[in-house]
C-alpha cells in the first residue's frame, strides 16, 4: 500500500436518512449522455409510463433513456443540463402518481438474462467511463460480437472488481450513506458482479474512520471480498487514484480506462441499481442526491425523480433562493457552478451543493511564488506551479511534455495556493487550447 | 443589462484560507524563540538591530512598489521576516547604520528587482549580507562576549565565535568547549546564531505547521556531518568533530531558515535533497578549507543559483507510460 498525497478528508457525516421529496410539476430528461446524444422514441403528446423507454443511445451499446414519471410528454427541446451546456430535453408536464414501477422479476440464476436488464435499464455512473457499464462488467464470455468498438479492452479477462464505496470529494459523504443503508442489499449483488465479471479478487474500498458495520465487514469476507481501509484523503475515491492504491496498477490517462488493464470498477450506488434492476425494480426512475448549503444549515439527502429540476428541490427543502450565488452540481471540487436554476437532476449528478455570497472563493490574478505546496500536494506527481506558468504564458508545447494530461483536475493545487492562483483553472485551459490546436492541425 | 442571478466559475469552488500572510506568521512565529535567545544573550542592543533591519526591509518594499506603481504588498509579510532573519545573522554590536543598509540591499537588490516575492534567485537576507560582508568585513566581524540576562554564567570560554577560533587557533582549541555552552548559546556569536536551542524549538514548529518538509534540514545537516565526520576519522588533530560543526556558527539557522527560503529552493523531493546535500557539503569545504569561517551563507548562494536545475528533476508522473526506446 502507497501513501496517497492529497489533502485530508473530513469523515464527519450528516444524517444518513432519505427523505423522499414530492412529484413535481415538471420533469426534464436530457436527452445528452457522456456517450453521445439520444434519439426520442416518443413525440410531444404521447402519454408515457414511468419506466417506459422514450429515447435510445446513438450506439445500442449505450444506454437508454428510461421515462421517469407517467404523464404526457408535452415538448422536445432544448434545456440546459447538468454539465452546463443546452441540449435537448424530453419535457413532462405536471407528471402524475403513479403506483410503484416494477416489472417481472429476472430469473436470478441467468447471468445473461440480468446483464440484459442491466444494459435496457437506463443506468448511469457519476465517475466518467469510456465504457457503459453494462459492457465493462461483462466478462469476455459474455461480450456479445456486436459491441466491436470497444473490443480491444473487452476481450481482456477481468482479474479484479472494485466496489468503491469512497466519496468523490471532501464535503460529500452519498455514497457511506449508501453503504450504511443498503449493505444487505450490497452484499447480496456481490456474487452476481462476481458471477458477471469472473474477478478472482474483489475489493471493498472505504474510508478510514468511516467503517462500515463489523456485520458488512463480515459479510464481505464471506463472499470472499476484500474489504480495505483507505485513507482519509481526497481524491482517493477517483479512479486514478484508488486502482494504483489498491491493486498498484497505474492507469495512463490516454490508455481507454482501466478495463484496459482488468479492473473494473462499479462504486455503491451504481452497484445498488445493478442490485435494483436484478431484482425487478427500474433504478433509474429515482435519483439520491446530497443536498448542501452551509448557509442555510442543510446537508441532507433526498429521493427524487430523476429530471426534477434544482429549483423544485430547493423550493421542497424551502431554500430561498434569494440568498444563493452559486449553485454546484456535483460537490466543491469537481462540480460545475450552473448559471440557472431549473437545470434537471440526472442519475450523473451526485450532489447539489449551494453557496452564498460571502462564501464564494475568487481567484486572484497574482505571480507564483514557488512555495511548492501544490507538488508537495498533487496526487498525480505533477508539478503545477510550472504547468500553471507555462499555460499562463502560452507555452502549450512545454506543459505537453511535462505530462499536462495526466492531470485529473482535482483541485488541490488550487485549494492550497496561498496566493490563491486558478492553478487548475489554468492547466485546463491549456489542456483545451492543445486540443484545439490538435484539432487544427 | 440584468444581472446575472448566478455565478459560473470553474470547479474548485472551496480553498483552503491559507494565505502568505499565515505562511509568514507562521515563520514570524517560528523565530520568535531565536528573537529572545538574541535578547537573553545579547541585550536590548541585538532587538534594535532586528527592529532597524525589519523597519527598513518594510519601508524599503513599501517604497519600491509604490515608486515603480506595483501593488503594495507589504501586509503579506515576506518583508518582515527577511528584514528579522538579516537582524538574525548581524551581530549586536554592529553600529546602528549596518542593519539599514543591509535590509535597504537585501529588500532592493535581493529581491525587488528581480520582480518581487517568488522571483528572486537568491535568498534575500544573504544578500543583504554578502553585500555587508564584502564592504565591511571589519565592522561585522566584532563578537560581543554573550552576558546571560539571568541563570547561566557568561560565556568566558572563547573571546571569539567557535568558527573563528577553530581557523586561527586550531581544532585542539576547541575541544574542550563545552557542548551545552554551544547548544544553548553561551558563546560570541550572531544575534540569531548563538542559540541552537531557540533555532531547533522554531524549526520544530515549523515542521509541525508543515510550513517547512523535512527534506531540505535534514539533508543539509546530515551531509555536513558525514562531511566532517569522514575528514575528522582521517585526521582528528586537524579536523574538528562533526557535532561540533553542526552545533556552530549559522548551521542550525541555515538549514531551517535560510535554505529552506520560499522561491529559491527546489520545490520536488528529489531535488529539495539534492539541494540540502549541496548546501551542507559546500558548507563544510568552504569551512575545512575556504579562507572564509562560515560556509552557510555562500553555499545557500551558490545552490540557490542551482535551483533551477534542481528544478527539473521531477518525480514520475502517476500513470506514465515508461517510454520504448
Amino acid at each position: 500500500m502507497k501513501r496517497v498525497k492529497g489533502i485530508p478528508f473530513p469523515t464527519e457525516n450528516g444524517r444518513s436518512e432519505i427523505e423522499d421529496l414530492p412529484l413535481p410539476e415538471r420533469i426534464v430528461l436530457p436527452l445528452v449522455t457522456p456517450f453521445g446524444e439520444m434519439i426520442p422514441i416518443v413525440s410531444p403528446g404521447d402519454e408515457v409510463q414511468a419506466g417506459q423507454l422514450i429515447a435510445k443511445g446513438a450506439n445500442k451499446w449505450d444506454p437508454p433513456l428510461l421515462s421517469s414519471a407517467a404523464g404526457q410528454v408535452s415538448a422536445v427541446k432544448f434545456w440546459p443540463n447538468g454539465t452546463g451546456n443546452e441540449g435537448p430535453a424530453l419535457v413532462i408536464e405536471s407528471p402524475k402518481q403513479d403506483s410503484p414501477f416494477r416489472r417481472e422479476q429476472p430469473s436470478q440464476k441467468d447471468v445473461h438474462e440480468i446483464m440484459r436488464w442491466v444494459q435496457a435499464g437506463d443506468i448511469r455512473e457519476v465517475d466518467p467511463s469510456p465504457i457503459p457499464l453494462a459492457l465493462r462488467l461483462r466478462k469476455p464470455e459474455l461480450v456479445p460480437p456486436a459491441f466491436a468498438p470497444f473490443s480491444p479492452a473487452l476481450e481482456k479477462p477481468i482479474h479484479t472488481l472494485v466496489l468503491n464505496g469512497i466519496d468523490r470529494q471532501p464535503g460529500i459523504w452519498l455514497r457511506k450513506a449508501i453503504t450504511k443503508n443498503f449493505s444487505s442489499d450490497i452484499l447480496e449483488t456481490i456474487p452476481l458482479l462476481k458471477d458477471v465479471t469472473g474477478a478472482s479478487r474483489v475489493f471493498f474500498a472505504f474510508s478510514k474512520g468511516a467503517e462500515p458495520g463489523e456485520e458488512f465487514l463480515k459479510g464481505l469476507r464471506e463472499l470472499g471480498v476484500e474489504p480495505v481501509s483507505c485513507p482519509n484523503v481526497y481524491p482517493i475515491g477517483l479512479n486514478p487514484l484508488l486502482i494504483p492504491f489498491l491493486t498498484g496498477q497505474e492507469i495512463p490517462f490516454n490508455s481507454g480506462g482501466a478495463r484496459q488493464f482488468g479492473i473494473v470498477v462499479i462504486d455503491v450506488a451504481t452497484a445498488l441499481k445493478v442490485h435494483g434492476t436484478a431484482h425487478g425494480e427500474i433504478p433509474s426512475v429515482e435519483v439520491v442526491i446530497q443536498v448542501t448549503a452551509p448557509s442555510a444549515g442543510i446537508d441532507t439527502l433526498v429521493r427524487v425523480r430523476q429530471g426534477t429540476l434544482i429549483e423544485d428541490v430547493l423550493s421542497a427543502l424551502s431554500i430561498s433562493k434569494k440568498d444563493l450565488a452559486k449553485v454546484l452540481c456535483g460537490g466543491p471540487f469537481l462540480g460545475t457552478a450552473l448559471h440557472r436554476f431549473d437545470i434537471p437532476i440526472t442519475q450523473e449528478i451526485d450532489s447539489i451543493f449551494l453557496q452564498t455570497e460571502r462564501e464564494i472563493i475568487r481567484y486572484a490574478d497574482e505571480a507564483c511564488v514557488n512555495c511548492g505546496y501544490c507538488v508537495q500536494h498533487c496526487p498525480m506527481k505533477l508539478m503545477p506551479n510550472e504547468l500553471s506558468k507555462n499555460c499562463e504564458y502560452g507555452n502549450f508545447n512545454v506543459a505537453e511534455g511535462m505530462d499536462i494530461f495526466s492531470c485529473i483536475e482535482c483541485g488541490i493545487c488550487a485549494y492550497v495556493c496561498p496566493v490563491n492562483r486558478p492553478m487548475v483553472q489554468l492547466i485546463c485551459f491549456g489542456k483545451r487550447e492543445i486540443e484545439a490546436a490538435r484539432k487544427e492541425s | 443589462m440584468k444581472k446575472p442571478e448566478l455565478h459560473v466559475s470553474m470547479p474548485p469552488h472551496l480553498h483552503s484560507g491559507d494565505s502568505l500572510k499565515k505562511m509568514h506568521l507562521d515563520v514570524l512565529a517560528a523565530l520568535v524563540p531565536a528573537i529572545f535567545a538574541g535578547w537573553f544573550f545579547f541585550g536590548w542592543s541585538a532587538l534594535l538591530i532586528i527592529l532597524l533591519s525589519a523597519v527598513t526591509a518594510m519601508l524599503t518594499e513599501l517604497l519600491w512598489q509604490k515608486g515603480v506603481g506595483r501593488p503594495v504588498r507589504i501586509g503579506d509579510g515576506s518583508a518582515l521576516i527577511t528584514g528579522i532573519l538579516l537582524g538574525l545573522i548581524l551581530t549586536s554590536e554592529n553600529p546602528w547604520w549596518i542593519p539599514i543598509l543591509g535590509a535597504f540591499i537585501a529588500i532592493l537588490v535581493g529581491k525587488q528587482l528581480f520582480g518581487g516575492l517568488g522571483s528572486h534567485p537568491f535568498n534575500s537576507a544573504i544578500v543583504g549580507w554578502a553585500f555587508l560582508q564584502i564592504s565591511y568585513k571589519d565592522i561585522l566581524t566584532n563578537f560581543p562576549i554573550p552576558e546571560p540576562r539571568f541563570l547561566l554564567e557568561a560565556g568566558e570560554f572563547l573571546s571569539d565565535p567557535a568558527l573563528i577560533t577553530l581557523k586561527d587557533s586550531g581544532a585542539e582549541e576547541i575541544v574542550d568547549l563545552p557542548w551545552k555552552d554551544l547548544f544553548l548559546g553561551n558563546v560570541p556569536a550572531e544575534i540569531g546564531t548563538a542559540c541552537i536551542l531557540a533555532i531547533l524549538i522554531g524549526g520544530a514548529y515549523l515542521l509541525y505547521r508543515r510550513r517547512l518538509t523535512w527534506h531540505i534540514p535534514f539533508s543539509f545537516i546530515a551531509s555536513a556531518w558525514i562531511f566532517a565526520l569522514i575528514f575528522h576519522q582521517i585526521d582528528p588533530e586537524t579536523y574538528a568533530s562533526p557535532t561540533f560543526h553542526i552545533l556552530s556558527g549559522w548551521m542550525l539557522l541555515g538549514a531551517f531558515f535560510l535554505a529552506p527560503e520560499k522561491g529559491t529552493c527546489p520545490v520536488t523531493a528529489p531535488g529539495m535533497i539534492l539541494y540540502g546535500i549541496g548546501c551542507g557539503v559546500l558548507t563544510m569545504i568552504i569551512r575545512l578549507w575556504g579562507s572564509y569561517t562560515e560556509g552557510v551563507p555562500f553555499a545557500i548562494l551558490l545552490m540557490n543559483a542551482a535551483t533551477p536545475l534542481l528544478d527539473r528533476i521531477k518525480p514520475r508522473t502517476v500513470g506514465r507510460i515508461k517510454e520504448i526506446a
